[in-house]
């Protein structure tokens, strides 16, 4: 497991390694210098002069490329023209942000999409596996930022269940310093996370029900019945173990659509997460944000992955003791 | 609407009916074929499909107004009615007429980019499978890093540094940043001759195409306005969703048939070539052995 | 006569068939018993309904698309199996009666210890700690002869070879100690040294026990080594019923004769090719037609005008009353028995 574990992490982080790679010839592929827009007259002379020599655009490029890996490695990013501080700052300040809100959207995700997937396989064929199927298929297909704009509008405007974004009450809790602002922060985190939750939930509840679907029929599962045992264990023990080693894989899947996603709910919803804070920095073609944002998001999905593949090897004992006697 | 448009209305769905009808006769011929029309999302899902296609396509006829047309600027967010079906958006367009022609480049931009992905993930998938050794290891690597790099990531990137890009580029790279997926699975069907996995692959550069053109679009980085797409569509109304919800409404609901019927289509023919699947039919009721 | 554990009286599990092509009948009016500590051995070729009249004993037909009809009877230490609620059917399952099944390789949990497996039942059904469970599955493991059987326990299913799995299931299917062992062609995904193995390790237990054991087959040869009474299905139907001597001395119906003259004997060439009867012709039909009269008609070197119009009742051949019956018309025209020409 150990030696498993070190070549799938090494492979991660060469991973990581290629997307900065790309990264950096593509800032240099775009036409001007990386860190010269023609919008950026506002920087002064000073500012450029310093970057120039922070990032070495007096160097060759295979010095540059050296330089621009040092910098990344001590988390250097470079600096942001339109916020005017370092781009690992800002980013810091928005992942907490992005992460508390895919972290929720990932459980109502996995506890409504299971829950879905486990009653339509039981159901399978009946009345309420054919609605939820559709319905959950319907879902899946929508635009998540459009499902975002129509609860928003359900729940935010005409009902006044929601507030209608942001991050807290401006007012009353600029800052998250009382339980009733932590309450708060809550009850404004609701909508985003139920529209990134229920997106995914419809599609973990479709791999969920094939899954299901597919173990139920195997002979283990006649085996279980045979010995006495209830439905419910049966269906939630025997069969539930076994189907949910697919839908780990989907938990892998999760993490490009919760990042991807919140780019266009953090919009949608005023969330000041890193999502919002790329789409604004394209607007103002501030690209050392938009490039840091695409190099921790990669950084993310690799990790989500890694976190999957072990997950894997934890619930699955025919991988488990394959990778521990290799 | 007048009368004309409402009887070419009338007229597109008769065709999206004949063309489903017309194909079912066909692909019946085959067991695969009946097994895909035995699925019951397979007819709907065709249906919504053709009824787009040719409500695209015979645009200039069941669109009353054209695409980028004013009607009052001075009195906009009209609620829908029978003169304007689907309402008017906040620049004084009909909705519906927009929907329509955004139907041209909605569509359009899903059909080049799924064919892109899939032409390119296919190649490089069978080389992959085919050469094996050191090439289908490179190309696998390349495949990992692809697929690390979240797709809108690798858009707003480019849309940030090119500044404008044409529509055709965009659709481009739409295409080309969607073939990893596929390639991965072409590549096992090389080592495996597995078809179903392919369909698989396909629908979601299809599906994956038109959401992430909304979505691009959405941020103002897709599709340039005021061409009607229909991600420009709900960009275009959203900031009046209050007053008017019927302009971002409609065209989001559009994307979501499409994209369901897409799916329920993908369902249905994943299920016909499943072999597993192919075997029930023959096999007697119940395992009497 | 000693009471029997297990009565199965015109037992009808029928499948509806999708697309509509019509009912399958499966097992279309089945009737025999188990006696305490015997073993009873039911044959036939595969579409003969003798795994789904198995799996009609503990209801675990799938439903739908399967059923068992009104009028079946299933009775068990006196009491009819097919009105018990689910709780008391859970209570026999696994407990009185328990199973194993054709494939070890797919029949256990591939996500579970094998020794939790073994265990489990003993946890629902004796309400034993997880400690005294366990300690339970190590010897049962050590009782269906694995080695090492403290190491084995924590083992999974795919760590084991199949025949090592088949023992793994006997040990989980006898650990509440059954007083019935339902076993569905045991040996049949097995190699051959393994077969004899396992059957006499089923033997062996079945004595150490004292248990009644209903052994599913295709192989006479496996009936005849282990077998007290034979039952031979065909059909959905069963076709005879004897002691196993007599129904090797003496079988009657031509089915049987088919299928004895089929199995490879060391004075003469073998005759069966694998999974076929060579010397039947013809095939068993599909369960949605059977044919009218007698079922075996098609395939019957003897059958006359009689055996396709009316379908022969299960009819008594003599010898010790009520223990020889054979649904054929030869008995009462025992002089047709010159196949035709």
């Amino acid at each position: 497991m150990a030696t498993w574990l070190v070549r799938r992490l090494a492979a991660s982080i060469a991973i990581v390694f290629a997307v900065v790679t790309i990264t950096f010839f593509v800032i240099h592929a775009a036409p001007g210098s990386p860190f010269l827009p023609a919008e950026s007259q506002h920087l002064t002379p000073e500012t450029l002069r310093r970057l120039s020599t922070e990032f070495g655009l007096d160097r060759s490029l295979p010095e540059q490329y050296l330089l621009f890996l040092r910098n990344v490695v001590r988390g250097n990013l470079g600096q942001s023209f339109a916020l005017r501080r370092p781009v690992a700052d800002a980013l810091a300040d928005a992942i907490p942000n992005t992460f508390t809100l895919a972290l929720a959207a990932l459980i109502i995700d996995f506890a409504l999409g299971l829950a879905l997937g486990i009653y339509q396989a039981v159901r399978a064929g009946r009345v309420g596996d054919v609605v939820s199927g559709n319905g959950a298929l319907l879902v899946n297909s929508m635009p998540v930022f459009w499902l975002g704009l129509v609860l928003l509008l359900v729940f935010g405007q005409w009902l006044r269940w929601a507030p209608v974004g942001g991050l807290s009450n401006p007012v009353l809790c600029p800052r998250l310093d009382s339980p009733a602002c932590g309450l708060d922060f809550l009850w404004h985190l609701t909508l985003p996370a139920l529209t990134l939750g229920l997106v995914g939930a419809a599609s973990t509840a479709r791999y969920q029900r094939a899954a299901m679907l597919e173990v139920i029929r195997q002979d283990f599962v006649r085996t279980a019945r045979a010995k006495g045992l209830r439905e419910r264990r049966v269906l939630l023990v025997h069969a539930l173990r076994n189907a949910l080693l697919p839908v780990i894989t989907l938990f892998g899947l999760a993490f490009p659509f919760l990042f991807t996603g919140a780019v266009l709910v953090e919009t949608v919803f005023a969330w000041p997460g890193m999502g919002r804070l790329a789409v604004n920095a394209i607007f103002q073609r501030d690209y050392p944000v938009v490039t840091g944002a695409a190099l921790l998001t990669s950084a993310m999905v690799v990790l989500g992955n890694l976190i999957a593949d072990v997950l894997y090897a934890v619930a699955d004992p025919r991988i488990r003791v394959r990778s521990e006697t290799a | 609407m007048n009368v004309g448009n409402w009887l070419a209305l009338g007229g597109a769905a008769i065709v999206a009916l004949a063309a489903v009808a017309a194909l079912r006769r066909r692909i019946t011929a085959t067991a695969s074929g009946r097994r895909f029309f035995r699925h019951p999302t397979a007819v709907p899902g065709l249906f919504v499909l053709a009824f787009f296609v040719t409500i695209a396509i015979a645009a200039p006829v069941v669109a009353p107004y054209p695409p980028y047309f004013q009607i009052d600027i001075t009195n906009p967010d009209l609620p829908p009615s029978t003169q304007f079906l689907l309402g008017t958006d906040p620049y004084s367009r009909d909705v519906w007429s927009r929907l329509v022609y955004g139907a041209r480049v909605s569509l359009g931009i899903g059909a080049v980019a799924m064919l892109v992905a899939a032409t390119i993930g296919t190649a490089v998938g069978a080389v992959a499978g085919y050469f094996r050794r050191w090439v289908d290891t490179a190309l696998m690597r390349l495949v990992d890093v692809g697929l690390a790099m979240p797709r809108i990531f690798v858009l707003l990137m480019a849309v940030a540094l090119w500044e404008h890009i044409a529509l055709w580029v965009l659709v481009l790279l739409i295409g080309l940043t969607g073939w990893f997926g596929t390639s991965r699975l072409v590549r096992a069907e090389v080592l495996s001759l597995r078809e179903r996995d392919f369909v698989v692959a396909a629908r979601a550069a299809g599906a994956g195409s038109v959401l992430l053109e909304a979505g691009l679009s959405f941020l103002g980085l897709g599709v340039p306005p005021p061409a009607p797409s229909w991600g420009n569509m709900i960009a275009d109304g959203w900031h009046k969703m209050t007053v008017a919800w019927w302009a971002s409404t409609f065209p989001g609901l559009a994307i979501s048939l499409v994209v369901m019927a897409f799916n329920a289509l993908g369902d249905a023919l994943r299920d016909a070539l499943d072999p597993r699947r192919a075997g029930e039919e023959g096999g007697e009721g119940g395992g009497a052995a | 006569m000693t009471e029997p554990l297990l009565r199965v009286r015109d037992l009808k599990t029928y499948f509806v068939t999708e697309h509509g092509s019509g009912t399958a009948r499966a097992v279309d009016g089945v009737t025999f018993d188990v006696l305490p500590g015997e073993t009873l051995g039911i044959v036939g070729e595969s579409g003969c309904g003798k795994t789904v009249t198995s799996l009609s004993i503990l209801r675990l037909i799938p439903e739908p698309p399967g059923h068992i009809l009104p009028g079946s009877f299933i009775e068990f230490e006196g009491r009819n199996l097919l009105t018990l609620d689910p709780r008391e059917l859970r209570a026999i399952r696994g407990n009185r009666i328990a199973m194993i099944f054709q494939e070890p390789m797919t029949s256990l949990n591939p996500v579970f210890t094998v020794g939790d497996q073994i265990a489990e039942a003993a946890i629902v059904h004796h309400q034993v700690s997880r400690r005294a469970a366990r300690s339970r599955a190590i010897e049962m493991l050590r009782l269906v002869g694995i080695p090492d059987p403290d190491e084995r326990v924590d083992h999974y299913p795919h760590q084991m070879s199949g025949g090592m799995r088949q023992r793994v299931m006997i040990a989980m299917a006898l650990v509440c100690r059954p007083q019935l062992l339902i076993a569905d062609e045991p040996t049949t995904a097995l190699d051959v040294t393994i077969q004899a193995q396992i059957l006499e390790l089923i033997d062996r237990l079945q004595a150490e026990l004292g248990m009644a054991v209903l052994l599913i087959t295709h192989d006479l040869g496996i009936v005849a080594g282990s077998a007290d009474r034979v039952v031979v299905m065909y059909a959905g139907q069963v076709v005879e019923q004897a002691p196993t001597a007599t129904l090797f001395a003496r079988p009657l119906h031509p089915y049987t004769e088919g299928l004895l003259a089929s199995v490879p004997r060391l004075d003469a060439p073998p005759a069966r090719a694998r999974g076929r009867l060579r010397s039947i012709p013809g095939q068993v039909p599909a369960a949605t037609a059977w044919p009218e009269g007698c079922r075996f008609h098609p395939r019957c070197p003897y059958a006359w005008d009689r055996c396709r119009a009316e379908e022969p009742p299960l009819l008594d051949a003599g010898g010790e009353p009520g223990t020889h019956a054979v649904r054929c018309w030869l008995l009462t025209d025992p002089r047709r028995r010159t196949p035709h020409p």
